[in-house]
Order: C-alpha cells, then sequence, then structure tokens
C-alpha cells in the first residue's frame, strides 16, 4: 500500500459519490415522470487484489469502491399482472361506455319514453271508442301511431349510429395498435443495441414498458422479458411482437349497419388467420360490434313487429266507418322500417260490426291489448329491464376492477415510484461521502506532504 | 410486505378519492335536479321496470276518468230528456183525461188532438237528442236520429254503448238504455201508428172518444217503463260516480307508488349532498396538507 494508491482510493469514492448524486438528481427530476422507475447506483467495495500469491500477499483490503451498474427497481411479477388487471380494466371501461350509450339512446324510464308514448297510443283507442264516427280522437290516434313509429325509427338509426362509430372507433384502434406493436419492436433493437454495448438503457426500457401497458389495455397480450433486456409479446399464444419483429393486424368485416351481414372480425395482416384478442378495449369493440348493438337491434325489431302485428290484425277484425274491414295501420316489420300507411280517420276499424251498427267495441278491443302478456309493451319492457340488469352488472364489475386496478398500480408505485423523501435522504447522504472523501484526500495529501518535506 | 411509500402513491391514493367523493357529489346532484332517483335502467332495473309499470298504469287510470266523464255527460244528456219528457207526458195524460169527458165538443177535441200531435212531435225531437253528434237513445246503430221524424219509427238498435272502466280494459259499463227499452210502443209500433198517434186519431174520431179509454191503460203503462229505463239510467249514472271517485283515489295511489318507485326523497337528498360535499372538502384539505410537503421543506 503506497501513499499514492491511497489518492486512488478517495477519487474512486468521490467518482461514486458523484454518480450517485447523478442518479438521485436523474430519480428527483422523473418523479412525475410516467411510466419511470427509480434507479440505484450498485456500489461494490473493491479488494487488493482477487487471488493472493505465496510471495505477493497483500494484508490490507483498501482497494475503494467500484460502481457495478445502474440498476432499475421493478417487480416483475406486479407489472405482469398489472397488464393483466389494466386489459380487463380498460376492457369493461369500453363496455360499460356501450351500455351508457345504449341507455341514453332508449331514455327509460322517463315520462317522455317509449313506453308512455305507447300507453297514450293504446289509451287514445279508447278516446275513439267513447266516440266513435268522430274524426277528431281518431285524428289524434293516428299522430300518435306516427309519434310511436317515429320514435322506433329514431331509435333504430341511433343504433346504427352507434354501431358504426363503433366500428370507427374499431379501425383507429387497429391502426394505434400496428404502430405501437412496431414501435415495441424499434426499442427492443435499441435496447438490445444498449446492453450488448454496456451502456444503460433503463429509460428506453420504461419507455417501452409504457408502450407494452397500452398493448395489453388494448387486446389483453401476454409479454414475457427475453435476452438482453428485449420483451416479447404474445397474443393468444401467438407471437404480436417477438424481438425485433412485430405482427401487424386488420379488422374484418362489414363496415355498415345494418346493410351487410357477417361478423366484425380481426385477423393477421400477413396471414389473414383469425386473431384472437383476449381483453381490453379491441375485445370491447368486437362484443359491442357483434353481440351488443345487434341484440339490442334485434329486441327492438321485434317490438316494432308485435306492435305491427297487434295492431294490423285488430284493424283486420273490425270495420271502418264506410263498413269495410280495416286495412294495415303500419307497414315494416322492423325497428327502421315501421311505419304508419293509415292517414284518413274514417280509415280506423273503431266497430266490431257491420253498418248501420258502428260501435266502439274494436277500438275498446285494441286498447286493451296494451295489457297483452307477450305484447309490445311487455316486450319492450322485458327488453329495457334487461339492458338494465347488463348495464349495472358491467357497471359493477367495471367499479370493482378500477379498485383493483387501483391496488396494483399502488403497489407498483411503491416499488417504482421516486420517494422524495428518500431522494432527499440519499442526497445528504451522498452528499456526506463526497465531503468525506474530498476530506479523506486532503488527509492524504498532508500526510504525503509531510513526508515528503521531511527532513533529514 | 413492508409499503414502501412514494409521492406518486401519494398523489395517485389522493386523485382517486377526490374522484370517487366527486362522482358520488355528481350523481346526488343529477337526482337533485332532475327530482328521480332513477334516471336510467342501470341506476335500478327493478324500480325502472316498476316505473314503467306504473306510468302506464297511471295513464290508463287517467283514461278510465276521461271514459267515466264521457259516459256521466252521456247519461246526464238522456236524464235531461227523460225530465223534460216526463212533463209532457203528464200532459198528454191530462188531456186524455179531459177527452174522455162527454162534455167537450168535437172541435174542443179537434183542438186536443192537434196539441197531442205536437207534444207527440216534441216528444220524438227530445227522443232524438244527441249528445257530440250521436242520438243518446239509438243504442250503437250510426244513424243521424234514434226515431223518425215523421213515421215516428225506432231507427236504432238493442246494443248499449259501453265505456271501459277499468285499467286492463276488460270491464265495461252500459252507459245507455236503447230507444226501444226506453219508449216501447210510445211513438210506433213497428210499422202501425203508435200509442201518441192512436191517441190523437181517437180524439177526432167521429164515434167519439170510445177507444181512448185503453189508450189510457197503454199510456200509463208507457209511462211506467220510462221511468223505469230513467231509473236504470240513474243507477248507470250512480255506478260512474262511485267509479270516479274511487278512480280518482286510484290515481292518487298509483301516483304516490310511482313517486315511491323513482322520485327521490328530498330531505334525504339534500342531507346525502350536504354530507358528500363536507366529505369532499375534508378530502380536498386533506390533500392539500399531505402532498404539499416533503423532507425538501425541512433541509437547509
Amino acid at each position: 500500500m503506497s501513499g499514492l494508491s491511497s489518492l486512488n482510493v478517495g477519487s474512486q469514492a468521490l467518482s461514486a459519490a458523484q454518480r450517485a448524486l447523478d442518479v438521485t438528481g436523474q430519480n428527483v427530476s422523473n418523479v412525475n415522470t410516467d411510466g419511470y422507475s427509480r434507479q440505484r447506483v450498485q456500489q461494490t467495495s473493491r479488494g487488493s487484489s482477487v487471488i493472493q500469491a505465496m510471495w505477493s500477499r497483500s494484508d490490507s483490503s483498501t482497494g475503494g469502491v467500484d460502481i457495478s451498474g445502474v440498476q432499475r427497481i421493478r417487480d416483475g411479477f406486479l407489472e405482469a399482472r398489472a397488464q393483466q388487471e389494466h386489459a380487463t380494466n380498460a376492457g369493461l371501461g369500453a363496455l360499460k361506455g356501450t351500455y351508457a350509450d345504449l341507455e341514453a339512446t332508449f331514455g327509460e324510464p322517463s315520462p317522455t319514453g317509449l313506453q308512455s308514448q305507447l300507453a297514450s297510443f293504446w289509451n287514445s283507442w279508447q278516446e275513439v271508442a267513447n266516440n266513435p264516427g268522430d274524426a277528431g280522437p281518431a285524428g289524434v290516434m293516428i299522430e300518435g301511431a306516427k309519434s310511436v313509429a317515429g320514435t322506433v325509427n329514431r331509435f333504430a338509426s341511433q343504433l346504427s349510429d352507434q354501431w358504426v362509430a363503433a366500428r370507427d372507433g374499431m379501425d383507429s384502434g387497429v391502426t394505434g395498435l400496428n404502430s405501437l406493436t412496431a414501435e415495441v419492436a424499434r426499442l427492443n433493437g435499441a435496447i438490445r443495441s444498449a446492453t450488448l454495448n454496456g451502456s444503460s438503457p433503463n429509460e428506453l426500457s420504461d419507455q417501452r414498458d409504457v408502450l407494452v401497458l397500452q398493448i395489453a389495455e388494448a387486446t389483453g397480450a401476454v409479454a414475457t422479458p427475453g435476452d438482453n433486456g428485449i420483451v416479447n409479446l404474445t397474443l393468444s399464444g401467438r407471437t404480436l411482437v417477438s424481438g425485433t419483429h412485430s405482427e401487424q393486424l386488420q379488422a374484418q368485416g362489414p363496415t355498415s349497419y345494418p346493410a351487410a351481414p357477417g361478423t366484425v372480425s380481426l385477423t393477421w395482416a400477413a396471414t389473414g388467420q383469425p386473431a384472437t384478442v383476449s381483453d381490453g378495449t379491441l375485445q370491447a369493440s368486437l362484443t359491442a360490434l357483434n353481440v351488443t348493438i345487434p341484440g339490442a337491434m334485434t329486441d327492438l325489431d321485434a317490438v316494432a313487429a308485435k306492435l305491427a302485428a297487434t295492431v294490423n290484425a285488430q284493424q283486420a277484425a273490425g270495420f271502418d266507418r264506410a263498413g269495410n274491414p280495416g286495412t294495415a295501420m303500419f307497414s315494416g316489420t322492423t325497428a327502421a322500417t315501421l311505419t304508419v300507411v293509415l292517414s284518413d280517420p274514417a280509415g280506423v276499424a273503431v266497430s266490431s260490426a257491420m253498418p248501420p251498427v258502428f260501435n266502439g267495441t274494436n277500438a275498446i278491443a285494441m286498447s286493451a291489448h296494451a295489457n297483452d302478456p307477450a305484447g309490445p309493451d311487455t316486450q319492450y319492457r322485458d327488453m329495457m329491464v334487461r339492458l338494465g340488469v347488463q348495464a349495472q352488472s358491467t357497471q359493477r364489475r367495471s367499479d370493482t376492477q378500477q379498485a383493483v386496478v387501483a391496488r396494483v398500480d399502488s403497489a407498483r408505485a411503491s416499488t417504482s415510484g421516486v420517494s422524495l423523501d428518500e431522494e432527499m435522504t440519499n442526497l445528504v447522504a451522498f452528499q456526506h461521502a463526497y465531503s468525506a472523501a474530498a476530506k479523506y484526500i486532503t488527509v492524504i495529501d498532508s500526510t504525503l506532504d509531510t513526508l515528503i518535506n521531511m527532513k533529514t | 410486505m413492508s409499503l414502501r411509500v412514494a409521492q406518486s402513491t401519494l398523489s395517485t391514493d389522493a386523485l382517486a378519492g377526490l374522484q370517487a367523493n366527486l362522482a358520488r357529489l355528481q350523481r346526488t346532484q343529477e337526482q337533485l335536479s332532475s327530482g328521480r332517483r332513477v334516471n336510467r335502467m342501470s341506476d335500478s332495473p327493478i324500480d325502472g321496470a316498476t316505473a314503467m309499470r306504473l306510468r302506464g298504469e297511471q295513464a290508463a287510470t287517467e283514461q278510465v276518468g276521461r271514459n267515466v266523464a264521457s259516459g256521466l255527460s252521456t247519461l246526464g244528456t238522456a236524464d235531461g230528456a227523460f225530465t223534460s219528457m216526463s212533463d209532457m207526458l203528464l200532459r198528454v195524460r191530462q188531456l186524455v183525461v179531459t177527452g174522455l169527458n162527454d162534455t167537450n165538443g168535437p172541435s174542443q177535441r179537434a183542438a186536443m188532438a192537434a196539441e197531442v200531435d205536437q207534444l207527440k212531435n216534441g216528444l220524438i225531437a227530445l227522443a232524438n237528442t244527441k249528445y257530440l253528434g250521436r242520438p243518446v237513445f239509438a243504442g250503437t246503430q250510426d244513424v243521424p236520429a234514434a226515431f223518425d221524424t215523421t213515421t215516428g219509427q225506432y231507427l236504432g238498435n238493442a246494443s248499449a254503448v259501453q265505456r271501459v272502466v277499468s285499467t286492463d280494459g276488460s270491464a265495461t259499463l252500459d252507459v245507455t238504455v236503447t230507444g226501444q227499452a226506453a219508449f216501447s210502443t210510445l211513438f210506433s209500433n213497428g210499422a202501425a201508428a203508435g200509442i201518441l198517434s192512436r191517441i190523437s186519431a181517437a180524439l177526432v174520431a167521429p164515434g167519439g172518444p170510445a177507444g181512448l179509454s185503453a189508450e189510457l191503460a197503454n199510456l200509463d203503462a208507457a209511462s211506467a217503463t220510462m221511468q223505469s229505463a230513467r231509473s236504470m239510467v240513474g243507477i248507470q249514472y250512480n255506478r260512474l260516480l262511485t267509479l270516479q271517485s274511487s278512480g280518482a283515489t286510484t290515481l292518487d295511489s298509483v301516483t304516490a307508488s310511482l313517486s315511491a318507485a323513482e322520485n327521490i326523497d328530498l330531505t334525504k337528498t339534500i342531507m346525502d349532498m350536504q354530507v358528500q360535499s363536507t366529505g369532499y372538502q375534508a378530502a380536498l384539505g386533506a390533500s392539500a396538507k399531505i402532498i404539499q410537503p416533503s423532507l425538501l421543506d425541512f433541509l437547509r
């Protein structure tokens, strides 16, 4: 051990403290950066020599300090869990939005909804029965029928609009996903080069992991770590990103509703094979496009068809003012095509008997259809209850999942997040280490000075 | 695991708590401003369905109220006609009784016959009384008048006009008596002449008023029939009145049920909002105090 090598130890201590201060500065700078994981300088103490030789020995262990690397503090298990939970949360959130839109379309229960319009339509038939042959109540009844048909038509067109909007959202979601996977592949390449070079890829890894989380939110893709810091992504067992290579997805199926038959699906752009997304917003879009919105439309079509069939059958059972059997009141058997075709109040089949009798019995029978056990009113009410129950359960699942995600995020933050108190404590510690190292150098300097200026 | 608390954990948790508080406040605010507890089906599918059903029930009850009112007006019109007709029949009876006296000469009898004819025209006009364009005594027949003004023949039918008096449309009540039941052979007897025409003819008969005494008995019988028809109208009127008052009660209770299913309890909701708003302010204050300081504030 020589005096000069003691200076070397001091210099190492200075640069280690300096490096630790730098990393603390980096942590403090990124306290609010999305996806940033705190970093730590890994220091190892250095012995004099690794292998002792027979005649060349040193009894000192004062080799100084070594910086073996800068480590990103991150829990891989928590990250994987976060990706899964975020995917489920994003999917439920999107589904909740779909149901909220559906509920806004129907707007029940309300004094102005379809249920109320149907009730006043049926009641207006009793008013017709009270004044058979009077064009006034019959005209009011026909206007009521038009408003019912208009409301059903509006529902149908709003459902179509919602479907088309969801389909557009799906297309832009797939485009976004493809650019995300390409970016992950590019970052994988940069990280591998950095790792092989021996430089720190920590910031690149953080950036990449943010993108991986976004991909998981869209598709529920699973990330597995690979060699040299890269991450591979798989979608239901098939490779989405492998190292620096990424696969593209595309949306297939009809783009307008309800014109084209068939379902919307995702396929691999390269092979055209179907791609299975297990979770996330794209999965929720597929559910909305293939199940939720068409289901509501089918229910609404059934209500419209039942209404037209019920009213037309009762019309045909009665006689109008001129003594002819009543003609059809509604045409069309779907929600989009339901139309009132009867415009003349004299054509309303009020009476159950031929002239000269003109009673209101058929109109009374018509109004009683409001209470049919399987009539349009009951069907519509059942449909609303189904929708309400589904929306409510989706909402509850989403609320629960949000709580889970908050928990997981909080656990991640408690591992990877920057604590300013901790950084400040470290800052003080490293500052003291730096001062102490400087003091050590001063002491060695004066020792050497003493030695050099010693008089013989 | 020993929980390490980072600054981002604190701010995320504080934000999540504030968001949850604010979401509760927004929900209460929506309920307060709309006045309704169930604003969409998912708020409570059960209450939503009940509200939809009760709203239908409410509309049906209101419609029954209108049906009953319309029935009452029809019956009122019929009753009014009966009142005037009773007076006129009484006058006819007086004339018949007077005509039976041999003290009257042919010219006086002719005058009486003329009065009976006038009364007959008046009675037919009353029997043709219309309510909203339909003769009230013609049953369900689609005719401009219940009785032919010249021959006195009945043009209506024997079916009664009905009004729906239950919310499910199944129960109906008759709201008329038909002309046939009320006036029997007063104006005509099939194609033959009716009692009034026969009285008028008997008064001016050349052989003296011998046939009048038989017609007096017929007239009394017809009066009795009309009185019983009138009491029938009274009974129907009473039943409708009962329904009207019970309908009002039903409407009240349906409205109350609807309100219970979907409306807010104002006091409770306002209290809730107060509590939530206090909670929100407390959360804001706590967040501001907790997030702000760090060790930085205490180092030189």
